[in-house]
């Protein structure tokens, strides 16, 4: 385990649906997304998912907040809004020992493509360029 | 100025607990700083703590237990300058190891801390498989704690709560351990033990 891998992969989430969805929905959405991508994780070879984890922040001091922290564990969710949304974009960020930040950017737009989510609108993935933050790919190997 | 760090594993509740600690905190007329140091490329954590209206401070581009260790002590050090907290508290990445973070701190001159209190989360609900797969990560934050706090006491069953209680109380039977769920109200006989370093 610990030669394993932490490349962080974090992305822009952008959901958009035709008809406004109330917020009990969107958590729904929102976990089922998180749980699909940790089982995609642990398909995809040997790994450890350490947190997954999204945040919505909506006007005023609304938000939406989820994480989920193994493939076999319910994902959670928190939220404090009311409103019906037709769109939301989420930070997500995906912290998962043993997997490369492209394998993880492989399985966020796998799951943003639905199969097997059951939503029908639309989710595009814009990944967080490093640059941003800098970079930490591989950083806790030796930690 | 209270130096509180709370520790855990990634996804053990901290960011839950602190949010918890600081509106109580702040109930009481404590003025709160908050330093966040989260991996990846974009932080969650500090901006649903900024949302909350709470003051945050970021340390980025790496971690606190290793190489932004002295970012940290610079940060604590222009906080007492500039802000004058009561108390500051620190979230470091769930990946990180407090050994290296507290070796670092106790080797700095932050003269104007009063006191400094480690607290663990751990998460009862992982704890076989992170112990399996991360067993030195755990016993450092485990060893490095003068508070274990036992989270997600909603979630888990009897046993697991068990179980880690008896991993937490061999790797250090001198700190206290605690049963929480920081997602509910805390205990007032927890709050008692954490804040009563703040008093």
């Amino acid at each position: 385990m610990s030669d394993m891998i932490l490349e962080p992969f974090a992305a822009y989430l952008r959901f958009a649906f035709s008809d406004p969805k109330p917020i009990e929905e969107w958590t729904e959405i929102l976990k089922r997304f998180l749980e699909r991508s940790a089982m995609l994780c642990e398909k995809a070879g040997p790994c450890v998912v350490g947190h997954i984890k999204g945040l919505a922040l909506l006007s005023g001091d609304r938000y939406v907040r989820v994480s989920v922290i193994s493939p076999s564990l319910p994902a959670q969710a928190e939220t404090n809004a009311s409103a019906n949304l037709a769109e939301m974009t989420v930070t997500l960020n995906m912290l998962v020992y043993g997997l490369s930040k492209k394998s993880l950017e492989g399985i966020v737009k796998e799951t943003a493509a639905g199969p097997g989510t059951g939503w029908s609108g639309r989710v595009t993935v814009e990944p967080v360029e490093a640059a941003t933050r800098g970079d930490h790919a591989g950083h806790h190997r030796g930690c | 100025m209270h130096l509180l760090v709370i520790t855990g594993f990634l996804g053990s509740g901290k960011t839950t607990f602190i949010v918890k600690l600081v509106k109580i905190a702040m109930e009481k007329g404590l003025k709160v700083a908050i330093i966040v140091n989260e991996i990846g490329e974009t932080g969650i954590d500090d901006q649903f703590m900024k949302k909350l209206g709470f003051n945050v401070w970021e340390i980025l581009g790496g971690c606190i237990c290793c190489t932004l260790a002295g970012d940290l002590v610079r940060t604590l050090q222009e906080l007492q300058g500039n802000y004058a907290p009561d108390v500051v508290i620190v979230e470091p990445s769930g990946a990180a190891d407090p050994g290296n973070l507290f070796g670092a701190l106790g080797t700095s001159r932050i003269e104007s801390l009063t006191s400094e209190r480690k607290i663990a989360l751990l998460d009862p609900l992982r704890m076989d498989m992170l112990m399996a797969v991360l067993e030195p990560l755990m016993i450092s934050t485990i060893r490095q704690a003068d508070l274990i706090l036992i989270n997600k006491a909603d979630l888990a069953s009897p046993e697991q709560i068990e179980q880690t209680r008896r991993v937490a109380a061999e790797a250090n039977p001198v700190s206290g351990i605690m049963v929480i769920s920081a997602k509910n109200d805390l205990e007032p006989r927890v709050l008692s033990e954490i804040l009563s370093c703040l008093t």
